[in-house]
C-alpha cells in the first residue's frame, strides 16, 4: 500500500459567479521515501490541491474523491482528527510566509508551540529545541533573532521560520508550497539539502510544489505538470525532463529565463492566459494558448497516453508535439 | 549624458535587537553599513545576494518608507532622507514600489480596481472615465482581466496577486520603480510576460528600475548593471555581462555557481557554502565572507577590503580578485 494515494480528486470553490473548479480528476501516488514534484502556471490548482491533503480549504471549498494516508481516507475524518495528523504526520509548509506567521508572537514561541503540544516537549527544552531548528534552517544568531517578531525578519528568513515550525516534528510527509521562491540561490541550496536529508534519514515523503523547473528537476522522483486544475503530464522526472511533450510543458521550459542567454532576444511567452475555471472549455483546457489546437481539441477532453512506462500525457497531438521538441512550438 | 535618477550614497541602516536582560548592552542588525551606487535614466539596476543581507531594507530607505540612519538618497536629483511624508507626496507619483510581499501589501477588504487605482491620488482629481480606462490598461498589460476588477485580493492565486501588485506601480507611470523580487511568486510563463513587459515599458517610456532578485537569470536578462550584496555591505558591481562573465568576488562566483538548472538528472557537483552568515550583529576585524570563503587568506582576517577598480566600471571589494577574474578567464 503506498503511503499517499489520491484519487479523482476534485476541489470545487463557490464564488458569486458560480462554482470555481480549481482541481479536478487529480490523482496521485507517493510511496515512503519519494519525492514528488508539482509544477504548473500561476492559478493552476497547485496550492488547493495541497491545502485539500491537508484539510485547510477555505471556507467556500468542498471536494470529492478519495485522500487514502496508509489506507485511510483522510476526507472523511472529523476536525479534531485532521489537527492531530496535521503537524504530526503531515505537516505543510505554505506559500504566504507573511500571513501564515502570527505577529503579536515572537518567531520562537511559534516554533516553540508545536513542540511542546505534539512532542511533549518541556518549555525549556522547546527553547533550545527551537533556537536549534533555526540554526539548521541557517538563520543567523538563533539564540538572538529567536526573540524577534515576524516583522523583524527579512522575507528569506520568515519563510525558514515556516520551515522550521513544519520540520519541528518530523513529519511522515511534508507538503512543501513554493518553499525557497523567496530565498536566495545559496540559501535555497541549503533548505533543500536539509529537506533531502530528511528524505533519506528518516524516510520522509515529499510533496514539492514549485514553479522554478531547476529545482523540480534537480529535487524529485517524479513529477506531475498542472493546467487549469488537471494533470496534463506526469513520470519519472528524468522521462519528463529527458522528453518534454505535452505543449503546455514544451512551452513553460522555453519561457524560462536560462543563465548564460544574456540581453539579447525576448523571453518566450505562452499566449493567453489561464482559463476561467467557472467556465471550463468542454475539451481539452489548453485549447485556446494551444498552437497545435483543432477542433478536436475544443471539443474533446483528452485521455492520457502512455508514452513509456509512466510517462503519461494528455494531448490529441502527440505525434506533431513530439516532432516539435527540437525546433520548439512557440515562436 | 543622460541623467542621474538614483543617487545612493553611503546609506547606512542598523537595527536594535531586543534585549536578551534589561542590562545587556544593547545589539544590533548592521543591515547597511554604507551602500553607494547610482542608477541613469532609463538603466535597471540589480540587486542580487543573500536573504538577510539587506536587500529590501535598502529599498525600504530609498522609498523613504522607514528612518535612515545616515546617508543620503537622491531621486530625480531631490534629496528624500529626512523628509516628511507630506514633503515627499507630490513626488511619490514619480517613483513606486513593488514589494516583496504581495499578500502583505494588497488590502484584503478592497477590490483590485480599487487597490489599482490607488497611486493616482497623488496625482490629483483625474476623471472616473481617465482612472477605469487606466485600470483596465494596466491590468491588461500584466496579463490580468479587465473583469478582475471587482474581485477581492482572497480570490486570487499568489502569483495573480503579484500581478495586481505590479499594475498598482505601473498606474501613475512613474520615472523610477523599485521592484523587491516582483517575479519571484510568479511561474515561469507569467514570468516570462511580465519580464519583457517591464523591458518593452522601459523601451518606450524609458522607465528605471532598481531590480531586486535572487534569481541571476532574471537579473542577466532584465539589467544593465548589477550590484551584489554581501552583510549590508556591496561586494562586487558592474555591467551584468562583465561581472557574470568574470566574477571578481569569490561570493559571487559561488551564487552563480548555485543556480539549478533544469536539464535531466540530479544534483550536480559544484562548491558549496560552508557555514551560515556570521557577523550580522558584530562588526568584526577584516573581510565579512571571510568565515565561508574557499580563497581565506590571513590577510582578509586583519584587512578589511574596499570596493576598488578591477576593470573599467567593474568593482569589488576582495584581495583576490585579480587570481577570481583570471581562474573566470582560464575556464
Ligand atoms: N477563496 C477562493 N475563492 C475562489 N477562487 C479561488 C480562491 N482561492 C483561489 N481561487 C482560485 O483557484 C485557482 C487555483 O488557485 P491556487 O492557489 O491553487 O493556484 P496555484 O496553482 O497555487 O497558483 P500560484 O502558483 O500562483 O500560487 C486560482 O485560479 C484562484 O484564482
Ligand atoms: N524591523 C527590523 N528590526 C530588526 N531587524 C530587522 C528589521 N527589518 C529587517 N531586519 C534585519 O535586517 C536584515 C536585512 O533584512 P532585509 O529584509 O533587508 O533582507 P533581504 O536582503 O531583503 O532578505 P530576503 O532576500 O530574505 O528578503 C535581516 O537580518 C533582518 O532580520
Ligand atoms: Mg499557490
Ligand atoms: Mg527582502
Amino acid at each position: 500500500m503506498a503511503l499517499l494515494e489520491v484519487k479523482e480528486l476534485d476541489v470545487s470553490l463557490s464564488t458569486a459567479m458560480g462554482p470555481a473548479r480549481a482541481v479536478r480528476n487529480l490523482d496521485i501516488i507517493l510511496e515512503k521515501g519519494q519525492t514528488l514534484g508539482i509544477v504548473g502556471e500561476s492559478g493552476c490548482g497547485k496550492s488547493m490541491t495541497a491545502l485539500a491533503l491537508m484539510g485547510l480549504l477555505p471556507e467556500n471549498g468542498t471536494t470529492s474523491g478519495e485522500i487514502l494516508m496508509n489506507g485511510e481516507d483522510l476526507l472523511v475524518k472529523s476536525e479534531k482528527e485532521m489537527c492531530k495528523i496535521r503537524g504530526n504526520r503531515m505537516a505543510m509548509i505554505f506559500q504566504e510566509p507573511m500571513t501564515s506567521l502570527n505577529p503579536v508572537h515572537t518567531v520562537g514561541r511559534q516554533i516553540m508551540e508545536p513542540l511542546r503540544l505534539h512532542r511533549g516537549l518541556s518549555k525549556k527544552d522547546a527553547f533550545t529545541e527551537a533556537v536549534n531548528l533555526m540554526e539548521r534552517v541557517g538563520i543567523p544568531n538563533p539564540s538572538e533573532r529567536v526573540r524577534n517578531y515576524p516583522h523583524q525578519l527579512s522575507g528569506g528568513q520568515r519563510q525558514r521560520v515556516m520551515i522550521a515550525i513544519a520540520l519541528s516534528c518530523s513529519p511522515d510527509i511534508l507538503i512543501a508550497d513554493e518553499p525557497t521562491t523567496a530565498l536566495d540561490v545559496t540559501i535555497q541550496d541549503q533548505i533543500l539539502e536539509l529537506i533531502q536529508n530528511l528524505v533519506k534519514e528518516e524516510g520522509m515523503s515529499l510533496i514539492l510544489i514549485s514553479h522554478d523547473l531547476g529545482v523540480i528537476a534537480e529535487n524529485t522522483d517524479k513529477v506531475l505538470v498542472m493546467y487549469g486544475g488537471t494533470v496534463v503530464e506526469s513520470g519519472a522526472t528524468d522521462q519528463i525532463f529527458g522528453n518534454l511533450t505535452h505543449p503546455y510543458t514544451q512551452g513553460l521550459f522555453a519561457a524560462m529565463p536560462k543563465l548564460g542567454m544574456g540581453r539579447n532576444g525576448r523571453l518566450t511567452t505562452i499566449p493567453g492566459t489561464v482559463p476561467d475555471l467557472i467556465n471550463l472549455p468542454t475539451g481539452c483546457t489548453f485549447t485556446d494558448r494551444c498552437p497545435l489546437a483543432t477542433s478536436e481539441c475544443r471539443n474533446t477532453v483528452p485521455v492520457a497516453f502512455s508514452l513509456e512506462a509512466a510517462h503519461k500525457v494528455s494531448c490529441h497531438h502527440l505525434d506533431q508535439a513530439i516532432e516539435a521538441r527540437g525546433e520548439g512550438l512557440y515562436k | 549624458m543622460s541623467k542621474t535618477v538614483l543617487k545612493v550614497t553611503d546609506l547606512v541602516r542598523h537595527y536594535p535587537l531586543p534585549k536578551e536582560s534589561l542590562f545587556a548592552a544593547p545589539k544590533f542588525v548592521y543591515a547597511l553599513n554604507g551602500v553607494s551606487f547610482e542608477i541613469k535614466e532609463g538603466k535597471s539596476f540589480g540587486i542580487v545576494g543573500e536573504s538577510g543581507c539587506g536587500k529590501s531594507t535598502l529599498a525600504r530607505n530609498v522609498m523613504a518608507l522607514e528612518e535612515t540612519d545616515s546617508g543620503s538618497v537622491q531621486i530625480l536629483g531631490e534629496e528624500v532622507v529626512g523628509k516628511s511624508f507630506n514633503e515627499l507626496r507630490p513626488l511619490r507619483q514619480h517613483f513606486q514600489m513593488v514589494f516583496q510581499d504581495p499578500y502583505g501589501s494588497l488590502d484584503p477588504h478592497h477590490n483590485v480596481g480599487r487597490i489599482v487605482a490607488e497611486p493616482l491620488a497623488a496625482i490629483g482629481n483625474l476623471p472616473k472615465r481617465e482612472k477605469e480606462e487606466r485600470v483596465a490598461e494596466v491590468l491588461s498589460s500584466v496579463g490580468l482581466k479587465p473583469t478582475d476588477v471587482g474581485k477581492y485580493p482572497h480570490e486570487f492565486s499568489g502569483g495573480q496577486r503579484q500581478r495586481i501588485a505590479i499594475a498598482r506601480a505601473l498606474i501613475t507611470r512613474p520615472e523610477l520603480i523599485v521592484a523587491d523580487e516582483p517575479v519571484s511568486a510568479l511561474d515561469v510563463s507569467v514570468q516570462a510576460q511580465v519580464l519583457n513587459l517591464l523591458r518593452d515599458l522601459q523601451d518606450s517610456f524609458g522607465v528605471t528600475y532598481m531590480f531586486i532578485s535572487h534569481d541571476l537569470a532574471v537579473v542577466e536578462y532584465l539589467c544593465d548593471e548589477v550590484a551584489v550584496m554581501y552583510l549590508g555591505s556591496i561586494v562586487e558591481k558592474g555591467r551584468t555581462e562583465d561581472l557574470f562573465a568574470a566574477p571578481a568576488h569569490p561570493y559571487t562566483g559561488i551564487l552563480l555557481d548555485a543556480v539549478p538548472k533544469p536539464a535531466a538528472g540530479k544534483k550536480r557537483d559544484r562548491i558549496r557554502l560552508s557555514g551560515s552568515v556570521t557577523g550580522q550583529t558584530e562588526k568584526r576585524n577584516g573581510c565579512a565572507f571571510q568565515d565561508r570563503c574557499p580563497m581565506v587568506d590571513d590577510r582578509c582576517k586583519r584587512e578589511t577590503p574596499m570596493l576598488k577598480e578591477v576593470s573599467p566600471d567593474h568593482f569589488a571589494a576582495c584581495h583576490f580578485s585579480k587570481e577570481m577574474m583570471a581562474r573566470a578567464a582560464s575556464v
